[in-house]
């Protein structure tokens, strides 16, 4: 696979980064920091140049400096021999992408031409948690297979609150909806689709590296589990069907908004089950699996955001994760308050490892 | 600072579409500094706007009326080259702008005026589909293009369309919609209006 590099970045006015300028190194980048300094607005910043949303900002005008109007991150990625330059402005309400200052043919594919994945503490979630941050991690993926993913989502999504609005006003009997239903089941069996493919892949490779990961003997499962029927005229009849019974809960009972990537050791449900340390190599073999399917998708080794890293880990688990981002090959960045514990291994300089500090907004050299 | 007046004006200007206060202040500089005319001309067609712009009676596209107790024709309506068995119908006036720049429209237009959508309180009721029906009939159309958008919304309209014209018998299509996108408007005009019309379908 050929390494891709975002080469240097220059943030104005995101977060608290009224102005960074910075230069990276193409292997390991650490970035250290006391808390509340901005070390994770760096890494956001960087996943907003590569897809052009955040990975914790729900709204993108959250990501404007306090008081300002338009925030922008642009940065230079060299992939294999070519470079190119990308940009994201944000306003509140609006993003605005280039490549090579010329508007990509959709935002979904500004999305994918950086693959980037990031390793955030609340993703113990993904073994944890209930079926949301599994089913936003089989959007990720479905994106890089099928580009129209993302469209068939929204599209879903806002079918559905119609239909449940109808209800809502109309009751069971009102006139429409067939109409919506009928949307819901187009868009909602093209989105399971996608998630199905999405989901076969990520468990491949997920089960292989549980098997790096976890103790001998130990075996994960993971297998797309459909919230609906997966064949449109079945998904219609049982939005029909359940009118009634959606009306009263106030949401459809059926519907990707329900799918999950059920996840399983030695037939035994993880969650419930696992403990904390099989939990997080879990979430481990998942991520690992996320960066080996968008990378294939793309034929490039996708750039690594690794949020807070050694804080609350325990040192099992850090040791694989180290041993992960070694074998891994390509750019990673790390946050960190006590870089000292970061071990990245044998050091020759720069290019293997680049050290910056961040103090209020501010970056420099570590 | 702006006195009272210049702010009153300020922030009329701020309340169009994509202005801000810095952009209404710029506009407010513009007026004062160019010929007193341009505002006084302007004023005066905007105070009389309501009253000598109202929608066409047959199609609601916006026409211009002499008195505004008149019934409100346009121009596309009085036009005796249309081809009268043709019916567009579209969303918005805005579409009606849109598809006439293309070009490539025959007919003649239905504006409904807004999309079906119970999250913005407009159910099927609020539809003028009864006076489309009357107009199909009364006119002896025999080609209805559904040109609503290729959103979700847009999407339901047509279909409901089809569930109310679909039984009178005329050819009912559909403008092309090309791929769904994901939702920034920037991105919102994939395909252009002429390709929309070319490529239409069977409802
Ligand atoms: N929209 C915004 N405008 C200005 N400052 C902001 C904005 N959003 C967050 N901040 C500031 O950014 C800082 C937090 O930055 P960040 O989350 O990157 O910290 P961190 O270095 O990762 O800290 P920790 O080690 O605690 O995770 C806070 O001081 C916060 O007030
Ligand atoms: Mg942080
Ligand atoms: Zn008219």
């Amino acid at each position: 696979m050929r390494p891709l590099v975002i080469e240097h970045v220059s943030v104005r006015q995101l977060r608290n980064l009224a102005a960074v300028d910075l230069d990276f190194g193409p292997r390991f980048n650490v970035v250290s920091g006391d808390n509340g300094q901005g070390k994770t607005n760096l890494l956001e910043a960087l996943y907003v140049l590569a897809t052009s949303k955040s990975f914790r900002a729900s709204r993108p005008g959250e990501l404007v400096v306090h008081g300002g109007e338009l925030g922008s991150v642009r940065g230079r990625v060299r992939e294999g021999d070519l470079s190119r330059e990308q940009s994201v402005g944000v306003r509140p309400g609006a993003r605005l992408v280039r490549i090579d200052g010329k508007r990509p043919p959709s935002l979904a594919a500004y999305a994918v031409a950086t693959p980037i994945v990031v390793f955030h503490p609340g993703e113990i979630a993904l073994s944890m948690g209930g079926g949301s941050e599994r089913r936003r991690l089989l959007d990720r993926v479905a994106l890089y297979l099928e580009p129209s993913s993302m469209g068939e989502l929204e599209s879903f999504a806002r079918a559905l609150r119609e239909r449940q609005k109808a209800l809502e006003v109309r009751g069971v009997a009102a006139s429409d909806l067939d109409q919506w239903e009928e949307l819901v089941a187009r868009h909602g069996v093209r989105v399971m689709a996608t998630r199905r493919r999405a989901a076969t892949e990520l468990a491949r490779e997920a089960e292989r590296a549980f098997e790096r990961i976890a103790a001998e003997g130990l075996v994960l499962r993971a297998t797309y589990a459909p919230g609906a029927p997966e064949d449109e005229s079945r998904f219609r009849d049982e939005l029909a069907s359940q009118r009634a019974r959606d009306m009263r809960r106030g949401g459809a009972g059926a519907g990707p908004h329900r799918d999950d990537l059920s996840l399983t050791i030695g037939d035994h449900p993880v969650r419930g089950v696992a403990s904390q340390g099989q939990h997080r190599a879990v979430v481990l073999a998942l991520k690992a699996a996320e960066v080996e399917v968008v990378g294939a998708a793309r034929d490039v080794r996708p750039v690594l955001l690794l949020d807070d890293v050694s804080s609350e880990l325990d040192r099992g688990r850090t040791a694989a994760l180290f041993a992960f981002l070694r074998a891994h090959e390509g750019q990673v960045f790390l946050t960190t308050t006590r870089p000292e514990l970061i071990d990245t291994g044998p050091t020759a300089g720069p290019a293997d490892r680049a050290d910056f500090r961040v103090v209020s907004g501010v970056i420099g050299p570590g | 600072m702006l006195s009272p007046k210049l702010r009153r004006i300020t922030q009329l200007l701020a309340r169009l579409p994509g202005v801000g206060e810095k952009t209404a202040q710029r506009y407010l500089m513009f007026f004062l500094t160019a010929e007193p005319a341009l505002a006084k001309d302007l004023a005066a067609e905007l105070a009389e706007l309501h009253e000598r712009v109202r929608p066409c009676v047959r199609c609601g596209n916006l026409a211009d009326v002499e008195r505004p107790e008149q019934e409100a024709v346009c121009a596309i309506c009085l036009d005796g080259k249309r081809d009268p068995h043709i019916l567009c119908v579209v969303a918005r006036v805005h579409d009606v702008v849109a598809i006439e720049r293309a070009g490539s429209m025959r007919g003649r237009y239905f504006v409904l005026g807004r999309l079906l959508s119970p999250l913005e309180g407009v159910g099927p009721e609020e539809l003028p589909i009864p006076r489309l029906v009357r107009r199909i009939e009364a006119e002896g159309i025999t080609e209805v293009i559904v040109a609503t958008p290729p959103s979700v919304d847009g999407e339901a309209t047509a279909l409901l369309l089809k569930r109310e014209i679909g039984p009178l018998g005329v050819s009912l299509t559909r403008i092309a919609s090309g791929v769904p996108h994901g939702g920034d408007l920037e991105f919102a005009d994939a395909i252009t209006m002429g390709r929309a019309l070319a490529g239409r379908q069977k409802l």
